[in-house]
């Protein structure tokens, strides 16, 4: 099989108080409040960049390693649609805020090829659904949001390394606290097999949706060849389940891309990158360095907690109050395990430091199995809560000295017949009847104590 | 009166009239097109702000060329103005309608004019008027409906250059909201006239002559000898890039106006139409209705010069080119304080002579105001002498920022 070649361009929103170009809100309640003439587009109004925009992408190209240019320019593609009110985006083109960079993805460099500055343009709603709306409403106040657009080479040969990387990639930007999970990053992909063009997979909005559209286009290309026929270029649209075709590139359309007069050549000089440099808080691998001497964990456990950064903080109020290499062993195997089983990030489930520090507990003064432990996250996980109340509700305490002895007789009569052999010599069947209590507890004795607690009994 | 679009009451204050493409607040603000018929600016454009703290007061919106697409303001969605001088004569343009109402007035009036290739000097030129136009960036755009965001300037249309001094110096402040606004501290320009300009180094670009007809020619060496007279220094010198200007003026601007009239399409503001099918049909309906003729070959011209294939070719060798008229300049400014020519080629033509042209024969018409605009220089037209009782401007043209110096020399040749 012929080598998968994959290439990103994410989309990522920026966490600043106001508008790329003008002095409005990014965040906004009722449809139509956080507007201006600017974002609008209102006749004779002009763009005026937000300097904490500019910071922000700065340090996000700092951090991905990339050169920050000199000097750089926006540019105006212009395409006509409802949701761009002035009918052209501001963007950059030929020089961006920064190139050439790179992100060590599971020891494999992903080359970034530029990091650049835009604005959003509005949202369109559709009443009921697209297919049956008979008009559709346009909300301006995501119109002129800053984003930061990061463009990869196409260096990805799995849908398993694009998850990571982006994972990655949202981990820098919140440690840089430059993005917040509540706005919506939006991905374009394009996928490639062996030699064929490459095709462009547009507007996809989560993990979950990059990994199963590039799966399903990868799928797609390779039943094409198989069936000898040839990938053409084109840009493809993701439904959900299957990739669609959106336009192939003949009708591509041409931006007609020229310099944004509004907006000077912007200079950028060392110093002030310097300053920018030294204002980052840490970042995810200078974290994990920390971490692995602070805490004493070794780099696999360290990788795994701050590969996304709500679960790094979370580990950290963990820590303050408990074993901490015993927090950093269940957090990055049985708590994984379980966010992976039921396909969350851990931003997504509302866990905290209070539900989950008791389960430590209970496990360290010897309350609960590992096994029960584990079932107990399992309900965590999808709702937390109490978790002291919730392992007596599900029944998953180790039973008492005194709750054992009585389960152990019950048991013992039900099997008035091995017990008696028991009693004849034959120390064969004790394995049996331990076995058998076991069973009976529902996993919550220990077999130890199961087996003194039988000997004692028919001593 | 053919010069007013809109028209408002006023009972005291310097009476100031506004070229329509600059936003007024609750005044309406057309830019001379039918597509922004009705369109209520809710804020005052910069420089209408600033003049309104200086005393002056708006009495009304002056018909344009739309846009700013035009040299004769014929290219008029309300109404073609005609010149004072000799009504079956143009105005000029496009700030036609601003030069030809403080040319006809009775009693002193202020005007706020806007220029992207020439469009203060030519109708100031035409009309017989002062008009003033900045250094790029002296005057905030802030307000100001776009034709070509790099070369759109506003300045004084007025009788006199202590005027357009006195205007100048109230409108041209630093300003937050234009990315493009120098950052300068206000300067009173009033303080250069009356101050004599012996010594002065005056340059006469031989292209510049040469490309005049020959009575405008001999009234602008009339002029020049005026100024001799004065104490000034007359140094021939030469412009080379003079003829690759014009058409690099011409793809700069186009290219921009293309981008810049894309947001004009029925949705928020200006002309709409009963909306019916999908979106891309609407937009081509309120943009073939409310677009001029000329608008429409500017904006096919102008998305034709940046379209991929053809950038390299056109906008990108335009930008070039625009370096090297800047740099053609600056060479000249080592030697000379101050530039004079002919404004215009030509005195105003009759309405039936502009029918003849052709489009081309209207961008040449531009030749001698294209340079100084893709430069982004600041100069001053005022009128000098007549040619068929129909006046004539001698363009003065200064290094950046330097507005002084053409307001020096322009107030020396008034008062002699």
């Amino acid at each position: 099989m012929s080598k998968v070649k994959i290439g990103l361009e994410i989309h990522m929103p920026l966490n600043t108080k106001s508008k790329l170009f003008c002095p409005c809100k990014t965040k906004s309640k009722s449809p139509n409040t956080a507007t201006c003439e600017v974002c609008l587009g209102m006749p004779g109004s002009k763009p005026v960049l937000n300097k904490k925009a500019l910071e922000f992408a700065v340090m996000l190209s700092l951090a991905l390693s990339c050169k920050v240019s000199k000097e750089s320019r926006f540019d105006r593609k212009t395409y006509f649609y409802p949701d761009l009110p002035k009918n052209y985006q501001i963007t950059q083109y030929n020089s961006p805020i920064s190139e050439n960079g790179q992100v060590l993805v599971q020891g494999k460099i992903i080359r970034i090829r530029r990091v650049q500055l835009e604005e959003d343009p509005g949202s369109i709603t559709y009443p009921y659904h697209i297919d049956i709306s008979k008009y559709s409403l346009i909300d301006y106040n995501r119109s002129g949001v800053p984003l930061c657009e990061i463009v990869t080479d196409p260096d990805f040969s799995s849908s398993k390394e694009v998850k990571q990387f982006l994972k990655q990639i949202i981990s820098i930007a919140k440690h840089l606290k430059i993005y917040t999970s509540d706005k919506s990053f939006r991905v374009d992909t394009n996928v490639s097999i062996g030699r064929n063009p490459r095709v462009e997979i547009k507007n996809i909005g989560s993990i979950k949706d990059v990994v199963s559209a590039i799966e399903c286009e990868v799928f797609r290309q390779q039943q094409e060849i198989e069936n000898g026929q040839k990938i053409k270029q084109e840009t493809r649209r993701f439904s959900g389940s299957s990739t669609m075709l959106m336009r192939e590139k003949e009708t591509e359309e041409d931006y007609g891309y020229i310099i944004d007069p509004d907006l000077p050549t912007l200079f950028i000089n060392t110093i002030q990158i310097r300053k920018i440099q030294k204002s980052m808080p840490e970042l995810p691998d200078q974290r994990m360095q920390r971490m692995m001497k602070q805490y004493k964990l070794n780099k696999s456990q360290a990788q795994a907690i701050v590969s996304e950064k709500e679960l790094a903080d979370f580990y950290e109020r963990v820590a303050k109050d408990i074993d901490s290499k015993l927090a950093a062993s269940w957090i990055s195997t049985q708590l994984l395990k379980v966010l992976n089983y039921n396909n969350l990030s851990f931003s997504e489930t509302h866990l905290e430091a209070q539900h989950f520090t008791p389960v430590l507990n209970m496990i360290q003064k010897g309350k609960i199995s590992d096994r029960a432990a584990e079932l107990l996250l399992r309900a965590l996980v999808l709702k937390p809560q109490n978790s002291n109340k919730l392992a007596v509700k599900l029944k998953l305490l180790t039973l008492t000295d005194q709750e054992l002895s009585k389960l152990t007789k019950s048991v013992l009569m039900k099997h008035e017949k091995q017990t008696n052999q028991y009693k004849l010599g034959d120390s064969k069947i004790l394995a049996f009847l331990i076995g058998r209590v076991i069973k009976s507890s529902k996993g919550r004795a220990d077999a130890k104590k199961v087996r003194q607690e039988i000997v004692k009994y028919l001593a | 009166m053919t010069y007013l679009i809109t028209k408002v009451k006023v009972r005291e204050g310097i009476p100031l009239v506004v070229k329509d493409s600059i936003c007024t607040k609750g005044i309406q603000t057309t830019a001379g097109s039918k597509i922004l018929r009705g369109f209520i600016p809710t804020y005052d454009a910069t420089a209408v702000k600033l003049a309104k703290k200086a005393g002056c007061k708006v009495v009304g919106k002056a018909t344009q060329d739309e846009f700013g697409f035009g040299t004769f303001s014929t290219n008029c969605a309300f109404g073609v103005p005609k010149n004072p001088h000799d009504l079956s004569r143009s105005c000029g343009g496009s700030s036609g309608g601003v030069a030809g109402y403080v040319a006809a007035s009775k009693s002193k009036v202020f005007g706020l004019g806007e220029s992207t290739g020439g469009s203060i000097s030519c109708p100031a030129s035409f009309c017989g008027v002062v008009g003033l136009t900045p250094t790029y960036g002296l005057v905030s755009r802030y307000g100001l409906i776009d034709y070509a965001s790099s070369l759109d300037r506003i300045g004084p249309i007025t009788r006199t250059v202590k005027d357009a001094a006195w205007l100048l110096s109230k409108i041209a402040h630093y300003d937050r909201r234009d990315s493009t606004s120098i950052k300068k501290s206000a300067e009173d320009y009033t303080i250069y006239c009356g101050k004599s300009i012996k010594g002065l180094r005056i340059g006469i670009p031989k292209e510049y002559m040469r490309l005049a007809s020959k009575s405008v020619r001999d009234e602008i060496t009339k002029a020049t000898k005026t100024l001799e007279t004065l104490g000034a220094k007359i140094i021939p010198i030469s412009l080379k890039y003079t003829d690759a200007a014009l058409p690099a003026y011409y793809i700069i601007a186009f290219s921009e106006a293309s981008t810049n009239l894309a947001k004009f399409c029925g949705m928020r503001y200006g002309l709409h139409e009963k909306l019916s099918s999908n979106f891309n049909t609407y937009f081509s309906k309120v943009r073939s209705e409310g677009f001029g003729e000329e608008a429409k070959r500017r904006i096919l011209l102008g998305t034709f010069a940046r379209m991929a294939g053809f950038q390299d070719q056109y906008y990108i060798k335009a930008l070039k080119i625009r370096t090297l008229v800047i740099k053609d300049f600056q060479k000249v400014f080592k030697k000379v304080d101050v530039i004079a020519a002919p404004t215009m080629p030509i005195i105003a033509p009759t309405f039936s002579e502009i029918a003849e042209l052709t489009p081309l024969d209207h961008y040449k018409m531009d030749v001698l105001t294209v340079p100084v605009s893709l430069a982004g220089l600041p100069h001053i037209s005022i009128p000098v002498g007549s040619v068929e009782n129909m006046p004539v401007g001698l363009h003065l043209i200064s290094n950046y920022l330097e507005e002084g110096k053409i307001i020096q020399v322009g107030d020396a040749f008034e008062q002699s």
